[in-house]
Order: C-alpha cells, then structure tokens, then sequence
C-alpha cells in the first residue's frame, strides 16, 4: 500500500510539472486521494521555496574567491616544498646527498661497462677509465690498463658491426691485411674509398694507424680518415674478441686469422693477461726488420732489447717470438725473445694463450682482474 | 536534463583541453581528467567546473537556507573546499557533482549549527516591512515564509531531498545517485518528508 502510494505520488508529481492542475492527477487515484492530497499541496507549496535565478554578480564573486583560494593553495605548496628543504639540517642533507650520489655512481659505472659508443651510458664508462688510468701512478700498470681500453675499444666496435649499428668511432690498431680498399686493421674490417682522407703519405701493412670512421650495416668500418701512427704506440694487443665468433669462426681460429697473412705480418696473440697491479704483458711472434744496438723493429714496431739478453743469434728477416710490455712512452720492451724455429706464427703461442687472451677480452669487467699471473716470458 | 548534464561536461572539457591546447574530441571526456586538472590547480579547469557546478550548488543552498548572502558564501565556500580535498587526496573519485551536494549540504548543517548556538539577539521592535505592498502579495509572502520554517522543522535529510527534487528539479534517479541511496529509500524519504512538510504548515497556520 505504502509502495503504491509513493509511486502515486511521484506520478501526480511529474503530470504537475507538466502542467496538469492537483485535481485533475488526483483523480487518476481515487482510492489514494485523501492520503495523496496533503502530500501533494506540500509538494506544491515546497516549489514556491525554489528560484530558478542565480545573481550573476554572486558568481563573478564567488568565481573571484576561488581562484583566490587557488592561487594560495599554489603558493602554500611552493612553501611546503621550501620549508621541507630547510628543516633538514644542511649538513646532515648534504652528506645524504652525496652518499646518494656515490651510491648510484657506482651502479651508474656498473651500468655503463658494456655500453656502446653512442649510448647514454657511454660517456660515463670513458670517464671511468680515465678516472682509473688517473689513479694508477705505476706507468706499466698504467700501460697495462691503457692497452686493456684500447682492446676494449675494438670490442666495442666490433660490437657496433655485429649489431649493425651506425656509430662513428675512433680507434688505433695494426694494418694487417689490405685488398682492394677493404683493410683488417687490428682484427676490424675498414672499407677505404676514394672519400677516405689518408693523412699520411704511405700507409702499408704492418703500420700502426688511427682510423676514424663510421659502423656501417654491412659489417665493415666506412674509413673517413686514416692516420700512421709513431711506431711504439700504443696499441691493443689483440683483435677484437666477438669478430671472430661473429664472423663464424672459431675461437681457436682468432690466430689463424693472423696466421693466414705473410710471414712477416705480425700475429698479435695475447698471453693471459695482467691485472692493473702487474704490468700487461704480451707474446707477439714477427719477423725482425732492422737491429739498432738495443732498438731493433719487429713487425714495424720500434721495440727494446736492452733488459734482455738475446738467446742464440737473431738476424734481420729471421721469425721471432718475443715476450715483454709497453712502457709509457709506447715502446715495446722485449723482456724475453727467442728464435722461432717453427716459422709460423698462428701455432707460436697456441691455442691456450688464445683461449686466456679471448677470455681477458670478454668485456669491460674483466679488465683489470681476475687474471693473476703472467707468462710472456715473466720479465716483470 | 541529461543532455544538459552532457553538454555541460562536454563544454567544461573543452575548455579543459583548450587551455591546454590540446583539442581532444568531446566524446573523449572523463570526469577523472577534469579531476586531474583541479589537482594540478589549473585555474582553467577549476574556472570551468565552477562555472558548470556553481549554480546548482548556489540554487540548492539557497533553496535550503532562503538566504543570498549566505547561499552565496556557502556556494563558493564548497568550490574552495572542493580544491583542498583534491590537494588532500580527499576529494570526489567520479561523481564530482553529487560530492558538490553533499558538501553543500553538509556546510549548510554546519551553518545552521553555529546560528542555533549562537546567542539570539534581541529582534529590533519595529519590524513593519520597510516596503508596504499589497495584501495579496503580503499574503503570499506570509505564506512563503510560514512554509520557509516549516520546511527548517525538517530533519537535515528531509531537506535534503526536498532541496535536491525541488529546487534542482532532479529525477528520482538522479537524488538517488546524490544521496548515494537507493530510489525505493528516496521515494519513502520523500513522502516522508512532504508528509511532516505539510504538517508542520498546518500546525503554523493554527498557531
């Protein structure tokens, strides 16, 4: 019944809004109009509370107050911020900061060690090396890590072509092969072209250059510009570390690559190497282009003999296998170096120095540790 | 009245997006954006909400209170209050217009409290109306004022309903979806409250 009588109700209500008198919807409920009646006056009597109008010049106010309120609702929270700054005490803020900042730096060199050039990150992991060559006085450990850079510098272009990345890079390493405008420059593939700007008069195999170029997409380096560096600079010790592996060969066969080239041609195979706490050391076999008292030329490196004494009779022309490390003036110090008898160099220093020279190569981290011991001759 | 509400949301959206800029197509609105915009005190958007809201809000009160200074304070007051809950992550999550409502109602309950503790002054002697008018329109207004405190007799909810169906002119459905009740609770509260509405007038009258 109740029911009944509010849905009555709100039927009578719509037809009065519509225009119908009070007696007219009541008598479309008989039984229900005395209980309808007095309700439906009060409804009528509610409406005359109601005013449609709403005074322009009271929302223009009201308009004004709140954006009012707004703007100090912003300013309020401008000097939240600042006084929240201030209730620390600036030291204790400071000291927080910085261990913030050496906290994520440390992540941040993390992070950097396998970028690439072009990267984000990249500039970070430069700047690390140099921070870290800046902290080590000992000038062979400081060759030591400088030649790791430099090897990592031809695994990161390598790892730039294996993804077909275009990048333009700078890197320094031994012309070792070069056939019709397509050179291998220290293990990485350099197109030279009509374009390319060779800055020095000759450049020939076994010379050490600086290549500035761009990866391209076809797996080789587009060489803008090629310069010949002073004999004894430094140079990585090895190919790259990926290119062999990318290019299908196998580890074993980053020698055989070098042992495929002329004899005199050098064959850069790495002995394990250092941490930055010894002095790198490499075994290189090659061939002896001049002897001058102490300073003689192998492989068109100008090296020093003067810290070791030559076993058995060396001539120009003969094939050597030759141990020592770079001093800090780029000359190669020979600590150990003796008369190859088999001639080839890819079987001089077999597969295991390959194995630990890869292994030394296999990315930022490994640089600098883990490898505790040197063969090369153990002139250190 | 939906197509009002429709169009109304449609025009505060675009200017929302205008102000940015950024014309997005009008069927694209949500409410929750225009919410963004208030958090992020844009004064587009909260020049645009007030705009669209304000008068409902104003005609409410005023039907509550029968006051237009007062309905005016306490309308902008609920636009203020609007932007500190959604600085306080207390603000309406969807239905922006019925926590406008609610908030107005409860600042008129608020109102109302402090006038009732307040201490009566003592009502100046002469209150002839300034303006003498006709007995007919003397009437009327005689009538309007005994239903204006017939009406303050009501419970708080009572008033609520009435303002809401009557002075906004809202359906069942839509004062349901305000007071967050059902419509059969609606229907009852609304009878209900005609019911005591009309008696209270009976009992002025007698008096």
């Amino acid at each position: 019944m109740i029911d009944l009588l509010m849905d009555a109700l709100e039927i009578c209500l719509q037809k009065v809004e519509q225009g119908e008198t009070v007696e007219s919807v009541l008598s479309l409920f008989p039984d229900l109009e005395s209980e309808l009646r007095p309700v439906l006056q009060a409804a009528l009597q509610a409406r005359t509370l109601a005013d449609q109008s709403v005074p322009a010049a009271a929302q223009r106010r009201g308009r004004a107050r709140l954006l009012s309120g707004a703007a100090e609702l912003r300013e309020s929270q401008r000097g939240l911020s600042k006084r929240t700054v201030s209730f620390f005490p600036r030291m204790v803020l400071a000291l927080s900061l910085t261990a913030v900042v050496v906290l994520s730096s440390t992540g941040l060199v993390g992070a950097s060690s396998n970028s690439l050039p072009g990267d984000q990150l990249y500039p970070v992991k430069r700047t690390w090396e140099r921070v870290q060559l800046a902290f080590v006085l000992n000038q062979q450990r400081q060759d030591a890590l400088q030649s790791q850079f430099e090897q990592e510098r031809l695994n990161e272009i390598d790892e730039l072509l294996t993804t077909s990345r275009a990048q333009q890079v700078t890197f320094s390493g031994v012309v070792s092969k070069e056939t019709d405008g397509r050179w291998l420059i220290s293990g990485i593939p350099v197109l030279v072209t009509n374009t390319t700007h060779l800055l020095s008069a000759e450049i020939s195999s076994s010379m050490p250059v600086t290549v500035t170029g761009t990866t391209g997409s076809n797996g080789v380096l587009e060489a803008d510009e090629i310069e010949s560096l002073q004999p004894g600079s430094m140079l990585p010790p090895l190919e790259p570390s990926h290119h062999a592996g990318a290019t299908g060969q196998s580890q074993e066969t980053t020698t055989t690559v070098a042992g495929t080239l002329p004899t005199q041609f050098p064959a850069m195979v790495q002995t394990p190497a250092a941490t930055p706490k010894t002095p790198q050391s490499f075994t290189y076999t090659g061939v002896v282009q001049g002897e001058q008292g102490t300073n003689w030329t192998i492989n068109g490196q100008s090296v020093s003999v003067d810290q070791v004494e030559v076993g058995g009779t060396i001539q120009v022309g003969q094939v050597v296998r030759f141990g020592g490390y770079y001093a800090g003036n780029g000359n190669f110090i020979i600590t150990s170096i003796e008369s190859d008898s088999q001639g080839s160099p890819s079987h001089a220093n077999g597969g295991d120095n390959s194995n630990n020279g890869h292994n030394n190569n296999g990315g930022g981290d490994d640089k600098g540790g883990g490898h505790g011991r040197d063969d090369g001759g153990g002139g250190d | 009245m939906t197509g009002d509400v429709i169009l109304g949301v449609n025009t505060l959206w675009m200017v929302y997006c205008v102000g940015r800029g950024v014309p997005i197509p009008m069927q694209n609105f949500n409410e929750r954006q225009a919410l963004d915009g208030l958090k992020n005190l844009d004064s587009q958007v909260i020049g645009a909400v007030y705009d669209r809201y304000f008068p409902e809000v104003y005609r409410y009160v005023r039907f509550r209170l029968g006051d237009e200074p007062t309905a005016e304070d306490i309308a902008s007051d609920v636009f203020v209050r609007l932007l500190e809950a959604v600085q306080n992550r207390r603000g309406p999550q969807t239905n922006l217009k019925a926590w406008l409502l609610a908030t107005a109602s409860h600042a008129v309950v608020d109102h109302l409290r402090r006038v009732y503790r307040r201490a009566t002054e003592s009502l100046p002697e002469d209150l002839s109306d300034p303006d003498p008018a006709p007995a007919e329109l003397f009437d009327e207004r005689e009538q309007k004022r005994t239903v204006r405190q017939a009406y303050a007799r009501l419970t708080s909810d009572q008033q609520h309903v009435l303002a809401l169906r009557f002075s906004q002119g809202y359906s069942l459905e839509e004062t349901a979806s305000v007071m967050k009740k059902n419509v059969n609770a609606v229907k009852a509260l609304q009878f209900r409250a005609l019911a005591a509405l009309q008696r209270n007038i009976e009992e002025m009258n007698d008096d």
